[in-house]
Formats: structure tokens, sequence, C-alpha cells
């Protein structure tokens, strides 16, 4: 028996506000290519990359996870942007050979590991040596008790700063999966539900779909600089993203605060608002005191009364 | 001097896509320089550019078969159903010499386009 303090960590995420779609056809990479920020194109057979879906004002509709497979993409989006998603899409269709496929089933869910161990718990789990490099998937057997043996997807992603595996597959594998997890002895593999998630993401200020990740702003005050290629030609929104960035008109910026008093939703100095709250920690955290919000820039450097700017997510 | 065009309507009486003289020459020199004996062209739209939507020009032979047909100054023009809802009205010419832009749309459903004008919001 091996001392559960002794026993190497990971972590755990059963995603469920993702939905996963399978998009088909000659010119899918390509009409995504147009509509996104990242240079979607540039991906090769199993390689993902985020991007994100702007507005001719480029105002973030969502961000998007793309896997490139031999034969398809698999689109990845928050569960509520589905709709509009599609519908975006198809405004954007024209002559273009695309078919989207809802409902595919190969694929249907994904369970995020993470933490330092989480390349030892797929490599133990699954007999592998993998070590797959950012943006990397490969397919992995599994002896499956409801399909027999099946075909899984294992994806490195970085999402913003944090470094995560995802296991794409059935609903049914990846229940079993976690059990195989759960029950292995070399790891202590921990759980994470909706909730605590949100905690983890919110304290590492990292921005999420509808509550920061919205049309009310633009991928550079959300910090997602990183997802938006500035040498890959034109997309929609392209102009306007562009253009804030060479002169640097970026008004707001994604910060983590903590709150030294009880805060308004409007984030006020004097009468003047300065900024909006757009995630709330759960109590375990300080009774609720870290919070996402978007603050006005010229007021990052400021000492405020009500609160402390602990992260400004500026890379 | 060549007439400037307006927009004009079909036989129903609904706005059509016009193509101004002076941009028919244009395509019949473009088509006659790939070798092509008998050159009309494809117009549309397609999703991407900085404002949403871009403009297409291709030289075709023939239409497609969901394609609608517009005959303008000795030119087919083939369009599909979905572009042409996007560029019913608009009037396609040509801007030559050094500051000229080429060929140009002037599009009435257009709200905005980008700053080189190659795509536009409706």
């Amino acid at each position: 028996m091996i001392d559960n303090n002794l026993r190497k960590k990971a972590y755990l995420h059963y995603i469920n506000n993702c939905s996963l779609i399978s998009i088909k056809g000659n010119d899918a990479l390509d009409l995504i290519d147009r509509l996104t920020t990242n240079d979607v194109s540039s991906l090769k057979p199993m390689e993902h990359m985020y991007t994100i879906l702007t507005s001719p004002k480029g105002k973030m509709i969502d961000i998007l996870s793309i896997l490139r497979l031999e034969d398809n993409i698999i689109l990845g989006c928050s569960k509520d942007s589905l709709k509009p998603i599609l519908e975006w899409i198809d405004f954007y269709t024209f002559g273009e050979e695309v078919e989207i496929i809802i409902d595919q089933k190969d694929f249907e869910s994904s369970l995020m590991v993470f933490g330092d161990s989480s390349v030892e718990l797929l490599n133990n789990t699954f007999d592998l040596d993998m070590s797959l490099s950012e943006g990397k998937s490969m397919y992995v057997a599994f002896n499956s008790n409801s399909e027999g043996r099946s075909k899984i997807l294992i994806v490195n992603k970085k999402y913003y700063h944090a470094d995560h595996y995802e296991v794409y597959s059935t609903s049914e594998n990846l229940k079993q999966l976690i059990q195989i997890f759960a029950k292995t002895t070399s790891f202590e593999t921990i759980l994470i539900n909706d909730k605590n998630f949100n905690d983890y993401r919110i304290i590492n200020n990292i921005p999420a779909s509808p509550y920061e990740i919205n049309d009310n702003y633009n991928p550079l005050e959300a910090g997602l600089k990183k997802y938006v290629s500035f040498n890959k030609g034109c997309y929609v929104g392209q102009e306007v993203i562009t253009r804030l960035d060479s002169y640097s008109k970026v008004q707001n910026q994604l910060v983590l605060i903590k709150a030294l008093k009880p805060l308004e939703s409007d984030i006020k100095v004097k009468d003047t608002k300065i900024g909006s709250i757009t995630s709330h920690s759960s109590d375990q955290y300080h009774n609720g005191a870290f919070k996402l919000a978007y603050l006005k820039k010229k007021y990052l450097n400021d000492k405020h009364d009500d609160f402390e700017i602990r992260d400004t997510g500026i890379q | 001097m060549l007439n400037k065009p307006s927009a004009q309507r079909d036989q129903k009486g609904l706005l059509t896509i016009t193509i101004s003289e002076d941009a028919v020459k244009h395509i019949k020199e473009f088509g006659k320089l790939e070798g092509k004996k008998d050159t009309n062209l494809r117009v549309g739209v397609k999703g991407g550019g900085c404002s949403g939507l871009t403009y297409v020009l291709e030289l075709a032979e023939s239409a497609k078969d969901n394609e609608k047909v517009i005959t303008e100054n000795g030119l087919e023009l083939y369009v599909d159903k979905k572009s042409y809802i996007f560029l019913a009205g608009t009037i396609l010419e040509y801007q030559g010499g050094l500051n000229g832009k080429g060929f140009v749309f002037n599009n009435p459903n257009a709200k905005t386009a980008c700053g080189c004008g190659t795509s536009f919001s409706v």
C-alpha cells in the first residue's frame, strides 16, 4: 500500500460544458482559417490549435479548439456557443465543400488530465512511452466495456498558460477511463468537479466562455493574443484587431483581483465605471474574494481601496 | 467615353448585377491572355476578409447547375444563389490607370468595407 502523501497526483476534469463537432470537406480548414484569428491553415494532421471566432468588429464569439485529423476536423467549443457558432459558419459558407456533423459519436466528450504526473498516468494506463509536444495528438487503443476495442484520442493542449492533456472519446469510454485511473495504485487521481475547476481557472486568471469570452470584448483584452496570428493575412475582424494592437488602443485588460470589501458587478472609482467583474471564485478562496474582472488599462497601476490586482494576465 | 452604368432590374423588376462596358472589355482581354476562346465571368462572395465577406471573381466558360446567369454587355455573369442575395444591385466597374484599383464592386448592400476594399459587411 502506498502512502497517499507519497503518491503522485494527477487531476481529472470531465468537461461538461464542451461540444465537439466534426467538420469534413476539402474547404473545411480554409473556411475556419478565414473566419478565425489563428493560423489554422498551417495545421497538419493530428495537430491541435486554439483559435478565436471574431466578429467584423473584432469582438469574440468564442474560442475554438481545432484538432485536425486525417479526414476531418474536430472543433470544440462551449455548449452554449454551439448554436451561434453553427449559424455563424453557415452564414459565411457559400459554395465551399464543407459538411458539419454535430452528433458525431467517436469523440463526443473530453476528459482533461493535468498536473505534474499527467504524462506518467497516461503512459502507465495505456502502456505508452508518450512524450507528445504541445499541439500534438495521438490515437490510443482502448478496451472498452461497452464497445470492445476502440480508439481514443490524446491531445496535448496548452490553454492560456495551463498545460494539460485531453482525452477525446465516447462518454461511456471516458467514464470507464476515470474508473481505471481511480484504481491505479501508483497515482492519486483527483476528480475535479465543475465548481472546483471554475475556481482553478479563476485563480489562474484563465478566461472562459461566456463570462470573459463574449462579444463585449476582443481577444487582446482577454489576454488571448497568443491565439492571434498577425501574419496570416485576412480573417473576419483582422483589420480592427491589428489596428488595436499596432496603435496600442486596447482599452481593457482581464485581471485577477482580490476583493477587500464586497464589490458590485460594476467597479467604480467615485462615480466613474472603471471595470466589470465577470467571474467569482467560490467561498473556499477567502470567502469568494478572488474574481476576474475587465479593468480599464489606465487604472491598472493605481492603488484601489476596494480590491488588489493580483495578476494582470499580460504576457 | 464609356457611359457610367447604373443599377438595373431584371424582367421581374428585381435588382440584378450590372457590369460596365469597360469591365467587360478587360475581362475579355484577360480571357484572351489565358487562351480562352469564350470567356465569361463567375462572381460571388465567400466568408472571410477583414469585414466578413470577400468578393470572388473568376473567369469561367459555363454556368454550374445552381447558378443564376445574367447577360450584360455581351458577357455572361454566373452567380450562385446565396451570393446573389449579397450582390443584387451591384455595379461591377473597372478602374484602370496608375491609381486605379482594377475591378471595383459598387455594392449597395455593403454597409462597411475594409481598407483595401476587397471585403465588406452587410
